[in-house]
């Protein structure tokens, strides 16, 4: 096989890898060229579009875009080329021209001995289409690879001017080899929009002339309409009288404007992707730099314990939170929702964060501080067309009162531990953004050991389920009354863990911020809370958890006795399954509760918004040997095994598992 | 779980579930049990000696498949459960419902009778 055919199988293959990062392999008469680019095994349809010399078309095989080109009928050489790329960007078109051409060298070698001048001239434009395809790996900037294009151009045909006129977002844009400007671009455009081929200037001329565009006078002109990146388009040939241009040139000029068209369309991507890279990098920063404005911790005041958790519904959010420690050691907290999300709301966040600690902080009065807030960020906020709600609270130690101001915020949940309820404090005062000399006034409220404050976003109540079920008040009044006492930070996860078993697998819709202050000693008790989706799967991670935590308890200074553990988790196990069985339905839902593992016993708390649960009274009388019922077993075990297992239906709803086992006693027999 | 058969003309078939029993496999249990009473078995032999855990789903499954026999005029007997089985079926009292062996042999010889 002629060398000449292997170099170009290399550069094809070269201009092909360096395009679409693919690979290609050229066949003559179905042999391979040695010097091509790859030697790969195909895929069933792509060896069946081999043999067949089946039209062209993209395939979709092993995950990859496959072509395969028919030989030309017009030139003999039987040439074929198999390429592959992982995204189609017009490349058949690309591939066809390099294919007759391929077969018009073949062709011409096999008949004429030696190098004739059709020979060099058609080597010239492969090796000009391969110089092409290089310029689109070479500029990331589509200005610079049409005039790498426009110079190429004019060099390998050797014309007086190549006019290429490109519609921008912003205007036409043109370019010539000769660097003269181009009179009325839009003219040539719209002379040839419509046309499938190139026009010759007769065609052109009455067009041109009307319009007052000097191209009409050009000695010779051909121009074939481009497809740009914000509308039509022209490429044109510009010649002296004396040179006219011929049914090469057009053939030359259709292909080239083909390349041209496939350039643009890769310079477009490929500069739209280095935008979003460059703005996914701009938005890792933002997040870090959010994160970092965070506390890094939260102050530690005697007999009182906080924990916070945000989660931002994009990269970055609007909502936010801040703590200082004040000067008698108290703490103060402030939480924000920016209205809006994304990067606009961020922005005012680290504001919401500058103006707290400098200007803010040192006041003792947390209606003076959204005062202070307010006054300070006014005009920033009324320039931006937002506003800000945002809660600040102040805890002493050992204060029997905490004081709270909110602008405009959902409200403050107070847990009363020694009542077990909830109440929700409403807003004081407008938002921040909205009015300049706004008055917040702080509210006192008492406080004693048990109780728990809670500040937190609207993203949180307002978190949508699959039946567009709202998250509300209750679903965070459900998991703290479940999960109390546990320590602040599992409470938080607690809610966390609650939000997403409702949302199931929605996608966050608003940002996420919750702070969570105990006061009073932390139970002596060891307290394990969990939410989990009413599922079989979740269940056998809720036994584990709970055979782990029993497990490694002692009770009475004994290890936990495996019958102990074992007998537990069965009662556990029916009542959970009795809960998505009959609660639910088996139609899913949330389950939360705890796990409290004292001294001498082990105790669960489980709660369901299911229906309620109503056995019936069978289940209470002894098995009768003869005629045993096929079920209602579970309750018996759970029953049996368990020195207490109560239901209550609760007025709010929900239903009341309260299972306990004392460490002394086997059941066993 | 998985179940073991040992079907023996003239002599009761052995039905060996191995691993967990409980609320995702039982109805395996259940169904293997009653096709049996279809094919006429008179006498099966459940041997939990392989069986790890049972839960309340487990014991439903025995029931069902107990009476299913009987309605055909046959028989069930358990044999070689572990202490968590013999104390689940102690507890819903179905110790006094299923003979229990603590061998597959003294299952065979003593025979199931009808009480």
């Amino acid at each position: 096989m002629e060398r000449w055919l292997g170099d170009s199988a290399h550069l094809l293959g070269e201009a092909w890898a360096g395009l679409t990062a693919g690979a290609l392999a050229i066949y003559v008469e179905g042999a391979l060229v040695p010097g091509g680019a790859t030697r790969p095994s195909y895929p069933p349809p792509v060896r069946r579009a081999l043999e067949d010399h089946s039209p062209l078309e993209a395939l979709r095989a092993s995950r990859r875009i496959w072509w395969v080109t028919a030989p030309d009928p017009a030139a003999g050489g039987g040439v074929q080329i198999v390429a592959w790329a992982a995204e189609d960007r017009g490349w058949g078109t690309l591939l066809r021209t390099w294919s007759v051409m391929l077969s018009h060298l073949v062709d011409v070698s096999s008949t004429a001995a030696g190098l004739t001048s059709e020979l060099i001239n058609a080597w010239d434009r492969l090796t000009f289409l391969y110089d092409l395809a290089k310029i689109a790996g070479q500029h990331s900037d589509l200005g610079e690879t049409l005039e790498a294009v426009v110079r190429l151009l004019a060099r390998v045909v050797s014309v007086q001017d190549v006019v290429l006129v490109v519609a921008r977002p912003d205007g036409f844009a043109s370019f010539t080899s000769t660097g003269k400007e181009v009179p009325l671009p839009e003219v040539l455009v719209e002379s040839v929009t419509g046309a499938k081929r190139p026009l010759a200037l007769e065609e052109v001329r009455p067009a041109l002339e009307r319009a007052g565009s000097p191209l009409a006078w050009s000695g010779d002109l051909l121009v074939t309409p481009l497809q740009g990146p914000g509308g039509p388009g022209a490429l044109a040939l510009v010649n002296p009288p004396t040179d006219r241009f011929d049914a090469h040139d057009v053939q030359l000029l259709a292909s080239v404007a083909e390349q041209v068209n496939a350039l643009i369309d890769a310079a477009e991507t490929r500069a739209e992707r280095e935008k979003n890279q460059r703005l996914e990098h701009e938005l890792e920063i933002a997040a870090h730099l959010q994160s970092r404005l965070l506390p890094l911790r939260l102050p530690e005041v005697p007999n009182m314990k906080a924990a916070a958790f945000l989660r931002p519904a994009r990269r970055v959010g609007g909502d936010f939170y801040d703590a200082v420690t004040s000067e008698t050691g108290g703490m103060l907290l402030l939480l924000a929702d920016v209205a809006g999300k994304g990067m606009p709301a961020a922005l005012l966040t680290a504001l919401v964060h500058a103006v707290f600690i400098s200007e803010a902080a040192d006041r003792t009065d947390p209606g003076d501080v959204l005062q202070v807030m307010n006054r300070r960020m006014f005009p920033d906020l009324d320039r931006a067309e937002t506003f800000i709600t945002a809660v600040v609270l102040r805890l002493e130690p050992h204060a029997s009162t905490f004081a709270y101001a909110s602008a405009g915020h959902v409200d403050v949940a107070v847990w009363r531990g020694a009542e077990e309820r909830i109440e929700f404090l409403p807003a004081s005062g407008l938002p921040l953004g909205v009015e300049p000399e706004a008055v917040f006034r702080a509210r006192s409220v008492p406080l004693q050991a048990g109780d728990e404050v809670i500040l937190y976003s609207d993203g949180v109540t307002e978190a949508e389920g699959p039946n567009g079920a709202l998250f509300g008040s209750e679903g965070l009044s459900a998991i703290i009354s479940a999960t109390f006492p546990a320590s602040a930070a599992e409470q938080i996860q607690a809610i966390v863990d609650g939000l997403d078993v409702h949302r199931a697998d929605r996608p966050l819709r608003d940002d996420v911020a919750l702070l969570l202050v105990k006061v009073g000693d932390e139970s002596g008790d060891s307290v394990h809370p969990f939410v989990l989706p009413a599922r079989r799967a979740s269940v056998v991670d809720l036994l584990e958890r709970a055979r782990q935590a029993i497990g490694g308890h002692s009770f009475g200074g004994k290890p936990a006795e495996p019958y102990f553990v074992d007998e537990f988790v069965l009662a556990l196990s029916e009542i959970v399954t009795n809960q998505i069985q009959h609660a639910y339905l088996g139609q899913g839902g949330r389950i939360e509760g705890r796990l409290t593992i004292s001294s001498d016993q082990v105790g669960a708390d489980l709660f369901d918004h299911g229906v309620l649960f109503d056995p019936p009274d069978s289940d209470r009388l002894p098995v009768d040997p003869a005629n045993p019922p096929e079920r209602g077993y579970g309750l018996r075990l759970a029953r049996a095994l368990l020195d207490e297992c109560g239901y209550t239906r609760i007025g709010d709803g929900r239903n009341h598992w309260r299972l306990v086992k004392r460490a002394k006693g086997a059941t066993t027999l | 779980m998985r179940i073991d058969l040992d079907r023996q003309k003239g002599s009761p078939s052995v039905v060996r579930p191995v691993g967990s029993v409980d609320v995702d496999t039982a109805s395996m249990l259940r169904d293997t049990l009653r096709q049996m009473a279809e094919e006429g078995a008179e006498s099966v032999i459940v041997d939990l000696g392989e069986v790890e855990f049972i839960d309340s789903s487990g014991l439903s499954a025995l029931v069902s498949g107990l009476k299913a026999l009987r309605s055909k005029g046959g028989m069930l007997s358990l044999t070689r459960p572990h202490p968590q089985a013999l104390t689940a079926l102690r507890l819903t009292m179905l110790d006094r419902v299923f003979p229990i062996f603590p061998t597959i042999e003294e299952a065979v010889k003593q025979g199931p009778s009808l009480p």
